[in-house]
């Protein structure tokens, strides 16, 4: 984060100015959008985002963000209006931080989108000091090539989350590099014993009391789980019953699949993943979320890993991954045989008031995020 | 109203755009700066209107698309020694 950073109120004047407004207008106009806004919502976003925008944006707005009519999301959908016109907007999400058996509220700031008419107003970084002003601590995860900067400068930078990848069936892999496609299932064939091979030394067997089980809906077993998780004095985001039917199974914008490890009738972990295919038709399976109980630590998360590459494989998915913020879990990934692959828009940013409850927060490895802490959802 | 030489320009733009001086002349476009991003365009605006109480609209400071257009204004307002 930038000391020399420009001062909430300057940035108000010279935004407002920007914009034909006064300061007070620009304030008075920042609220909470209700039900009513969301039409204006939408053109703004439709122009914005163009023709990657393939989701029922409707839906998925009045489910991420509480517009004040049912169903409620988790946080407010905040915009700049003025004479009924929608300037600006950010989403923004509540959440609850752990870290041991301590708590404290925060706030994700994501969808932060300007209407096009307006770029170089500087409203973009208005919203997010509009932000900071009314909440002590805000987290911001993800960027692009506009908001790498302003991430760096307004946030104190995490490092980034990394991107595991474990190649699963290297035909298309090879497809994508040789024109004959012969060859390139002759040369898969290898690859494929190998890495096969490489998964049944590199894996320990899971724990003999386990078996997996599919997850449609979770229930109390997971909030105990939660006291029970894995190297539980890191920082974490609370995982309740209802945080996680919602983001796993109510997100209309992503189907996401879960299954439990259980032992001797409890749960004992979780994961949830997707799975998506990318532009250059490749078909990946990606880990979004998991818990495990403290009692096996990294036996268990291993175990869930290997279940989650068998339903990967037996998906005939070309690609399994995991993009997390978490040492542990990334020592062990790396140990595992997945590659490594860094993207400078996988930013974790964290903006603190000097009341800030914890000193971790701004080290990188106290921290234990997983994509579903993001609001990506597997789209590019 | 204050003025300050080319040199010093440079200086002020390099701190806006956190790009170093060396890399900034007068026919550098704005493309080319990474730091001239809506951050290093609104840092910009802050300067301007705190030194020289040059009061750039958001019109304005689009059009400027090299580091001489920024160097022209300060000469149009009296604030690039000649």
């Amino acid at each position: 984060m930038k000391e020399n950073a420009l001062s909430f109120p300057k940035a108000s004047s010279l935004v407002a100015r920007a914009l034909g407004l006064s300061a007070d207008q620009l304030r008075s106009g920042f609220r909470a959008a209700t039900i009513e806004d969301l039409p204006a919502i939408l053109d703004v976003r439709r122009r914005v985002i163009g023709d990657q925008l393939r989701w029922d944006d409707a839906e998925y707005l009045r489910w991420r963000y509480d517009f004040g009519t049912a169903p409620k999301g988790r946080g407010s959908f905040l915009v700049v209006t003025h004479e009924q016109r929608v300037l600006g907007m950010i989403g923004t999400e509540n959440l609850t931080l752990a870290h041991g058996n301590q708590t404290c509220e925060a706030l994700s700031a994501m969808d932060i989108m300007v209407d096009p008419d307006l770029d170089g107003t500087g409203l973009g970084i208005w919203l997010n000091m509009a932000i900071f002003a009314t909440h002590p601590l805000v987290i911001e995860i993800g960027a692009n090539p506009n908001s790498l900067r302003l991430i760096s400068q307004l946030f104190h930078r995490l490092p980034d989350r990394k991107e595991y990848i474990a190649p699963l069936r290297f035909s298309r892999f090879f497809s994508n590099r040789v024109r004959v496609s012969a060859l390139a299932e002759l040369l898969a064939l290898p690859a494929n014993a190998v890495a096969r091979l490489w998964r049944a030394a590199a894996y320990r067997p899971k724990p003999s009391d386990w078996f997996f089980h599919d997850i449609s809906h979770f229930g109390r077993p997971v909030e105990d789980l939660f006291l029970r998780r894995w190297a539980p004095q890191e920082i974490t985001i609370v995982r309740d019953t209802a945080y996680l039917n919602w983001r796993l199974f109510g997100n209309p914008r992503a189907r996401y699949s879960v299954f439990g490890a259980y032992a001797n009738g409890d749960l004992v972990g979780y994961a949830a993943y997707q799975t998506s295919k990318r532009a250059d038709g490749l078909k990946f399976v990606s880990m979004v979320d998991w818990l495990v109980d403290d009692r096996f630590g990294i036996r268990g998360f291993e175990a869930l890993v290997r279940e989650m590459l068998t339903r990967a494989a037996g998906e005939g998915a070309d690609f399994a991954n995991v993009t997390p913020l978490h040492a542990r879990s990334e020592r062990s990934l790396f140990s595992l045989g997945f590659l490594v692959q860094a993207s400078r828009y996988n930013t974790v940013g964290i903006r603190s008031s000097l009341s800030q409850p914890w000193p971790e927060l701004l080290r990188g490895d106290a921290w234990f995020l997983t994509e579903a802490n993001t609001d990506r959802d597997g789209i590019a | 109203m204050q003025q300050i030489t080319t040199a010093d320009a440079i200086k002020m733009l390099a701190e806006a755009f956190d790009e170093p001086a060396a890399r900034l002349a007068a026919d550098v476009s704005r493309d080319s700066i990474p730091g001239w991003d809506s951050m290093g365009a609104l840092t910009l605006m802050a300067e301007l209107d705190e030194r020289f109480g040059i009061e750039l609209s958001a019109d304005e400071s689009k059009k400027m698309t090299h580091i001489r257009d920024v160097l022209a204004l300060l000469k149009q307002h009296g604030a690039l020694a000649a």
